[in-house]
């Protein structure tokens, strides 16, 4: 009995002075990085890494917690992805921590010619969450993270954050994952596809940056502006085509079943407050079936849309909104929604070439072994010229909270 | 004493389960290029078909209950040649600990620890495991019990949360999209992952009382096993898809980091991980308690515990020696597809042999 109570009390003395000692840090002692910016030159050939973190310093009264007093970015450039890491952990005093990296922003050279050594690095990072959010900035993404809005205080990561699924509201774009975007570029007949993110610096503050630059490292660099996520970036592979406008980017998540609790809008058809329709969608899925017919694949969509009608009228029309009225409307909105599609049909498979609505993929479900013996290898010159049926069933089930318009007598 | 140790229905279940889920929830990954999204039911089919052999065990201790499956060989071929069988058997069992202990170790050093040394994590497992060796079988039986529930417990709800916002059944469908040939080579491979519970069904054959007639306790445990990590494969597989989940070392862990609870909780790999753990020291628990009883009967029962902590030293010093995840995982593959269930059907024939020589010899001495 002694005997084991003395391997108990070595063991219990082990198990609680050995582990963790080695992974010991302080919340302070580490660098919480945020925001990731990615870019490339391609005349250089030089990746350019810009990170956002917090300045973190002790609260004053005596208390041990921290809070960040400012957001910081910086901004090294190498040869490698690896370069550029190490030379911005050489000016951060602190161990870089991507624990609670929420976004990603890949600048537009980044995404075109240097896109996998970025994905590579995020693939194989544990520490990393495979939940941070992916966008491709339309032009830097150093500009896109060093742009603060003044009236928020909030750090640019996490505006990009909130925009991002606030995107899904409008429709014009959704959230994609760093674990989407690899899925998207592992399985075969599903190219990826990614938000669009823009940066408006304000006209006073253009050219006037804050922070200083030495050999190639920038740090604290500001500029006064906003950003903008919307639209999609597309990919072929591993590089980056082209993008999408919000119109397309809707018809894109039509296609994909993308549950968007958007507000249609249905475009002005006459003058001023002649016909405007504002829709609330409160479902919408899509089903892809392929049929094979003499061996060329022959793809169905069936979209179908619930939605409720918000506004129907500018002074014009109908005081009491009719049966007939409400179906009007279901066809305007079937319309509409169509016109997307097509929008996005047309950019997707006849001007990029890519197959970004995962048709391939479908194909693959239908006919698995089809598709692995003959037609995988051959999407690509399939794809653009593959007959695409589009079928939209819009129901408009709700008129909001009252069934005729508000009379002003 | 160890003839009076007399496991419930409870504890050979959960025995077997632990027993069956070792290195196959890390080299499972292994099949997936052959099965693709197969992957699964090659997994259900794969440890039903360990059933057979786990049975044979149970009704080779029907004439000798309360022996383990070497001492009937002993009966049989003999001292030197069981000594040889026994040796190999324990080399085996250490294999199996050392892959696994490399597996769960580099686990927790790529998510939680990773400035911690391997060899101190390593003799935090070891010197649980000795503990519970060093213990009654049966207080250890009643720990796995407790055990395996909270670690399933972990699981389940872990990816409840999943739920429908992360399952893709576009993932999972087809189900078979791939070769016969291929599900079968999956299948097999699953086999002889999960007939690592016939290594601990050889020396716990002794401990079940009447084992012909409870045969069913192992199957059940069995099939307990096979739906639980087969579910479990599918689960990944439809966070995950197959593509992403068969390049990744640790599926679970990664599916779990995916799962967000509100803006509070991102990622409940924690959960997962507490389940690895579990297995984690059970099987290394198993794997030495088997090793320690062969080596016993070896040595007539010379100084138990110093063959205990002897045997704790030869699993703990060529784990930290290995010192990868890569050639752990080659490893288990290695047990798994060529040594595992070669070694234990020749046991079983052996024994079988042994078995029916005796009855002959009976026969034809009461004659």
């Amino acid at each position: 009995m002694k005997k084991r109570l003395l391997l108990l009390l070595v063991y219990l003395a082990l198990a609680l002075t050995l582990p963790g000692c080695w992974d010991y840090v302080e919340y302070e002692n580490i660098t919480q990085v945020i925001g990731m910016g990615i870019d490339y030159d391609s005349k250089t050939q030089e990746t350019t890494i810009s990170i956002q973190f917090p300045a973190l310093k002790k609260r004053t009264g005596g208390s041990e917690t921290t809070a960040p007093s400012q957001w910081i970015v910086q901004s090294a450039t190498e040869k490698t992805f690896y370069g550029a890491l190490t030379k911005l952990q050489e000016t951060v005093p602190n161990r870089l921590f991507l624990g609670y990296l929420k976004v990603i922003i890949i600048g537009e050279e980044a995404a075109k010619y240097n896109l996998m050594d970025t994905i590579d690095y995020f693939d194989r990072t544990p520490s990393l969450r495979s939940s941070a959010n992916i966008v491709i900035a339309a032009g830097k993404a150093e500009d896109v993270l060093k742009t603060i809005r003044p009236d928020r205080g909030r750090p640019a990561s996490d505006e990009i954050h909130t925009l991002i699924h606030g995107s899904t509201e409008s429709g014009a774009a959704y959230p994609v994952t760093v674990n989407d975007f690899i899925q998207m570029l592992a399985i075969g007949g599903w190219e990826a596809t990614a938000p669009r993110v823009s940066s408006v610096a304000a006209k006073a503050q253009q050219e006037d940056t804050k922070g200083g630059t030495q050999e190639s490292i920038r740090a604290n660099e500001e500029r006064i502006g906003s950003q903008r996520v919307a639209g999609l970036a597309a990919f072929k592979g591993d590089k980056f085509v082209g993008w999408l406008n919000e119109k397309e980017s809707m018809g894109v998540g039509w296609i994909t079943g993308k549950k968007m609790h958007a507000y249609k809008v249905s475009e002005p058809a006459g003058g001023v407050g002649a016909e405007e329709l504002y829709y609330h969608v409160t479902d919408s899925n899509s089903k892809i079936k392929v049929r094979l017919v003499n061996g060329l694949p022959i793809i169905d969509v069936d979209v179908k849309v619930v939605a409720d009608l918000k506004k129907y009228s500018r002074g014009e029309g109908a005081d009491f909104l009719s049966a007939e009225a409400v179906s009007d409307a279901e066809k305007k909105l079937t319309d509409n929604i169509r016109s997307d599609i097509d929008a996005a049909l047309i950019r997707g498979q006849k001007e990029l070439n890519t197959d970004i609505f995962g048709f391939g993929f479908a194909f693959f479900r239908e006919y698995p072994g089809l598709w692995q013996d003959k037609y995988e290898a051959q999407w690509a010159n399939i794809f653009p010229c593959i007959p695409i049926n589009v079928t939209v069933h819009a129901k408009v089930i709700n008129t909001g909270s009252n069934i005729s318009k508000l009379i002003i007598r | 004493m160890l003839k009076n140790i007399k496991l419930t229905r409870e504890q050979v279940f959960f025995l077997v389960f632990i027993g069956t889920l070792g290195n196959i929830v890390y080299c499972h990954t292994w099949i997936d290029d052959e099965t693709d999204r197969a992957a699964w039911v090659a997994a259900f089919v794969g440890i039903l078909l360990v059933i057979p052999f786990a049975v044979w065990i149970m009704y080779l201790g029907k004439s000798h209950q309360g022996e383990t499956i070497f001492d009937i060989l002993e009966s049989g071929l003999g001292r030197f040649p069981c000594a040889v069988v026994s040796a190999i058997y324990i080399l085996i069992n250490i294999a199996v600990a050392v892959a696994m202990l490399n597996m769960f170790t580099q686990l927790l050093k790529a998510f939680f620890y990773p400035y911690t040394p391997v060899w101190v994590i390593m003799l935090f497992l070891v010197l649980m495991a000795v503990l519970f060796a060093n213990g009654s079988f049966k207080v250890f039986a009643r720990t796995v019990e407790l055990l395996s529930i909270l670690g399933l417990l972990n699981f389940i709800v872990s990816f409840s949360f999943a739920f429908p916002r992360y399952i893709h059944p576009k993932y999972v469908i087809p189900i078979f999209d791939t070769s016969l040939l291929g599900f079968i080579k999956g299948t097999v491979f699953m086999t002889g992952a999960a007939s690592e519970c016939l290594l601990l069904l050889l020396v716990m054959v002794s401990f079940i009382p009447d084992p012909a007639k409870h045969y069913l306790w192992v199957v059940k445990g069995l099939v307990f096993c096979a739906a639980v990590f087969s579910s479990a494969i599918l689960v990944i597989i439809a966070m995950l898809s197959p593509e992403v989940a068969k390049r990744i070392a640790f599926g679970a862990v990664n599916a779990a980091k995916l799962i967000e609870v509100g803006d509070f909780l991102h990622g409940l790999e924690l959960f997962v991980y507490g389940t690895y753990q579990f297995i984690a020291i059970g099987k290394t628990t198993i794997c030495l308690y088997c090793a320690w009883t062969a080596a016993k009967k070896m040595f007539n029962n010379w100084h138990p515990r110093v063959q205990l902590l002897l045997t704790a030293l030869l699993i703990f010093l060529p784990a930290v020696w290995l010192n990868s995840y890569i050639k752990a995982y080659q490893l288990a593959v290695l047990l798994s597809s060529y040594i595992i269930l070669p070694f234990c059907v020749v046991i079983l024939l052996l024994t079988s042999i042994t078995v029916l020589l005796k009855k002959k010899n009976a026969g034809s001495s009461s004659k």
